[in-house]
């Protein structure tokens, strides 16, 4: 496997050199849940070129829509900091409610969901004003969340209730509580807004919802040569724009998931770090790249080759992730 | 029974129960959402109020509320996930002492349980098997689930479909003990019984895992002694833990605490103490925070103001096992419940990293067991390498041959 790795990285180095001739730098933001930092890796060289140190046990990590600010859940902090990316500076905060684990962003670009998982809240924050707008009941240990592309809902998974919580953002009222295998964690709608995807770690399934009536489009569960099912926890979910391909990293069992989106088969299993985690694409998709808990690495994969490239080591548990185009 | 993934909507009125209306302001209040059919789950917590603590450590006397506070938790738990399905847990307390004079009459169970319910068992053995013989001779039995009794005998020859147990047998804790010292070639045992009815069964099942492991118990003593440990225990236990030949590890059996804690650092020979004391083996310790379990720490600590114990946990995962199963098959028929808890259908995320589920052969639930010394986590059983035909966890207690044979 170790010269599998070496021979993947030449490729790697060859392939960066490519990419940065013809693109932009890009970076990407990794959340170091035990370090309470950011590691910042150069996407050309692989390398983490910076750690910028942040509020305690970071975890959820998202950009605003132009990429100038960063939003981050402190949990232990109860706060979301809010990064500048200009100066690598924390330039403020947002009220959270306690223990902010994820966070999503509106398309309308100034409202902000984060989930409370300790106290069974989500939490919904005007971003201008730095208020609550409200606070609303769901499940216990509220977990993953997504907003629908066209902005009309979003949901949030439950880790012990074992639920989807359909939430209609102009009301922001529950209006439908869908069953899903034990323990839900990452959500994700299609571009179209017409398919929520959504994984139950401990159920080891993926469930895809049609989001106009909540109903069941597909279940799959998955298998991996060798690896005791109870292993394969799928949790992140990525979705491709440019190609029919969807990612679900599968947890201690190490694997991503390739999925074919058209005929809902999977493709390959990808063998990545310790306990992968989230998943996040660069900018022409090209590049996958998975946080990896217990190994405290990012894998990178080549989404043209489908196959791990490279390895880079962050810190401590990283946990979120997010790739800056150029700078 | 219900699917999983059933979607519960605000349209449905007509399948709305007839609790419905008595319920729905207190239920409904908070809840965005309007269910299939509402149902009031009451949770039995039946223990029999031995008050008898032998530490004299003041760190080890167990709390007073110590298991039921994990069930309090549970109930909580599984009514925020309730108020979306129009499901309300309760639990109830019933005292032994408070209805019988237990030590001299035989209970009148009829009068003090209700019909058919969902019993939280926390009895010592006695009154536990009077318990299921009483059962035995309903048409329509109680769902008991032992939340503290550890005696093995309920898992070899108690094997009604209506037993059921979240706390591991002491065969599951002494196996994890034993897939430690094997991983770590500490396989010359220095024995400490502690001599009570409650250490005897324990030692019995160290000899049971030490001759699968191939342990080897070089010498073995029972404690006697009646000084105060307290002032006397750097001349006491290096002569008490002398022996001819040499040991890699001593073992204690002492399950009311009343001197292993004593043990550690004053061996004769300079060796690791396990057992019951030193390094042990639970369910749970509040160190725990991998999986969620932080989560459930902080809930915990919130409600009761204290740390979570592992018969706190313990009791919550009965909880939250009867309430799963009542979110799934919507019914709370003792008899279907017990069916469902035993079937493959049953997974239950609770803070293991993997689901756990319950052995359809004796009703023991399968779960990890966590290797701690004082303030943190050592190792977790199953050990690397210790391998099952179904399951790893399979390789802690009681396999299906060995049971109601």
């Amino acid at each position: 496997m170790f010269t599998l790795f070496k021979h993947a990285s030449r490729t790697a180095l060859l392939f960066g050199v490519l990419l940065s001739a013809v693109d932009a730098q890009e970076l990407a933001y990794v959340t170091n849940e035990k370090d309470n930092s950011i590691s910042v890796v150069n996407l050309d060289t692989f390398s983490v070129i910076k750690d910028i140190p942040i509020g305690e046990r970071p975890r959820g990590f998202i950009f605003n829509h132009d990429q100038t600010l960063a939003y981050i859940c402190a949990s232990d902090a109860n706060r979301i900091q809010i990064l500048d990316m200009q100066t690598d500076t924390i330039i403020g905060e947002l009220p959270s409610g306690e223990d902010p684990e994820t966070i999503a962003l509106h398309p309308n670009g100034t409202t902000i969901y984060t989930a409370n998982e300790d106290d069974a809240l989500l939490t919904v924050i005007d971003i201008p004003s730095a208020q609550v707008i409200t606070q609303i009941d769901v499940g216990v240990e509220p977990e993953g969340l997504a907003v629908s592309p066209d902005g009309s809902k979003m949901v949030v998974t439950s880790e012990t209730t074992n639920m989807v919580h359909w939430i209609d953002t102009q009301t922001n009222k529950n209006y439908a509580n869908s069953l899903v295998g034990a323990r839900p964690r990452s959500a994700m709608f299609t571009k179209d807004s017409s398919q929520l995807w959504v994984t139950s770690e401990i159920g080891g399934q993926l469930t895809v919802f049609n989001v106009a009536d909540q109903s069941v489009k597909h279940e799959l569960t998955f298998a991996i040569k060798g690896i005791h099912r109870d292993r394969i926890q799928p949790v992140g979910i990525l979705l491709m724009q440019s190609k029919p391909l969807a990612f679900v990293a599968l947890g201690p069992s190490n694997h991503v998931a390739v999925i074919n989106t058209q005929t809902m088969e999977i493709v390959k299993y990808l063998l990545v770090g310790r306990r992968v985690w989230q998943l996040a694409l660069n900018q022409d998709e090209s590049l996958l790249l998975t946080t990896n808990g217990i190994s405290g690495d990012i894998s990178i994969i080549d989404t043209n080759q489908l196959s791990t490239i490279k390895s880079i080591k962050v810190g401590r548990y990283p946990w979120g992730i997010a790739v800056k185009n150029d700078s | 029974m219900l699917k999983p993934c059933a979607v519960y909507n605000r349209l449905k009125p007509s399948l709305l129960g007839p609790f419905f209306m008595v319920l729905s302001s207190i239920l409904f209040i908070v809840s965005a959402s309007i269910n299939a059919a509402d149902i009031d789950v009451k949770i039995y917590h039946l223990s029999h109020n031995d008050l008898t603590n032998y530490a004299i450590n003041p760190l080890l006397v167990e709390p007073d509320n110590a298991g039921i506070a994990g069930a309090a938790l549970g109930i909580n738990d599984s009514n925020t996930t309730g108020k979306f399905l129009g499901q309300h847990y309760t639990l109830h307390p019933i005292h032994l002492l408070d209805i019988a004079n237990v030590t001299t009459s035989r209970i009148d169970w009829a009068k003090h349980l209700p019909q058919a319910g969902l019993i939280l068992s926390d009895l010592a053995s006695p009154y536990l098997q009077q318990l299921l013989a009483y059962n035995a001779t309903l048409s329509t039995p109680h769902l008991i689930i032992n939340i503290s009794n550890r005696d093995n005998s309920l898992r070899q020859s108690q094997c009604t479909q209506m037993l059921l147990h979240t706390t591991p047998s002491n065969a599951q804790i002494t196996d994890a003990l034993g897939q430690w010292l094997l991983s770590k070639r500490l396989n010359r045992v220095f024995l400490i019984d502690g001599d009570t009815p409650e250490d005897d069964r324990w030692v019995t099942s160290f000899e049971r895992t030490a001759k699968r492991y191939k342990l080897k118990i070089e010498a073995s003593k029972k404690w006697t002694f009646d000084t105060d440990l307290r002032r006397t225990v750097s001349q006491d236990i290096p002569l008490f833990t002398q022996t001819s030949r040499p040991y890699d590890v001593v073992v204690v059996a002492d399950t009311h605490q009343r001197f292993g804690q004593y043990v550690p650092y004053n061996t004769y020979y300079p060796r690791p103490v396990i057992g019951t004391a030193g390094l042990v083996a639970d369910t749970w310790h509040p160190s725990i925070e991998q999986w969620g379990a932080k989560q459930l720490q902080n809930r915990f600590y919130d409600q009761h103001a204290r740390t979570m114990q592992h018969q706190d946990y313990d009791a919550y995962v009965a909880v939250r096992a009867i309430a799963y199963s009542v979110q799934q098959t919507q019914s709370v028929d003792p008899t279907q419940l017990a069916t469902f808890l035993r079937s493959e259908s049953f997974q239950l995320a609770a803070y293991k990293g993997r689901k756990l589920t319950f052995r359809d052969y004796n009703g023991q639930l399968r779960m990890p067991i966590e290797l701690t010394h004082p303030l943190g986590l050592v190792a977790r059983a199953p050990q690397e390498g210790f391998m099952h035909p179904i399951t790893d966890l399979d390789t802690l207690g009681f396999d299906r041959r060995e049971v109601c044979q």
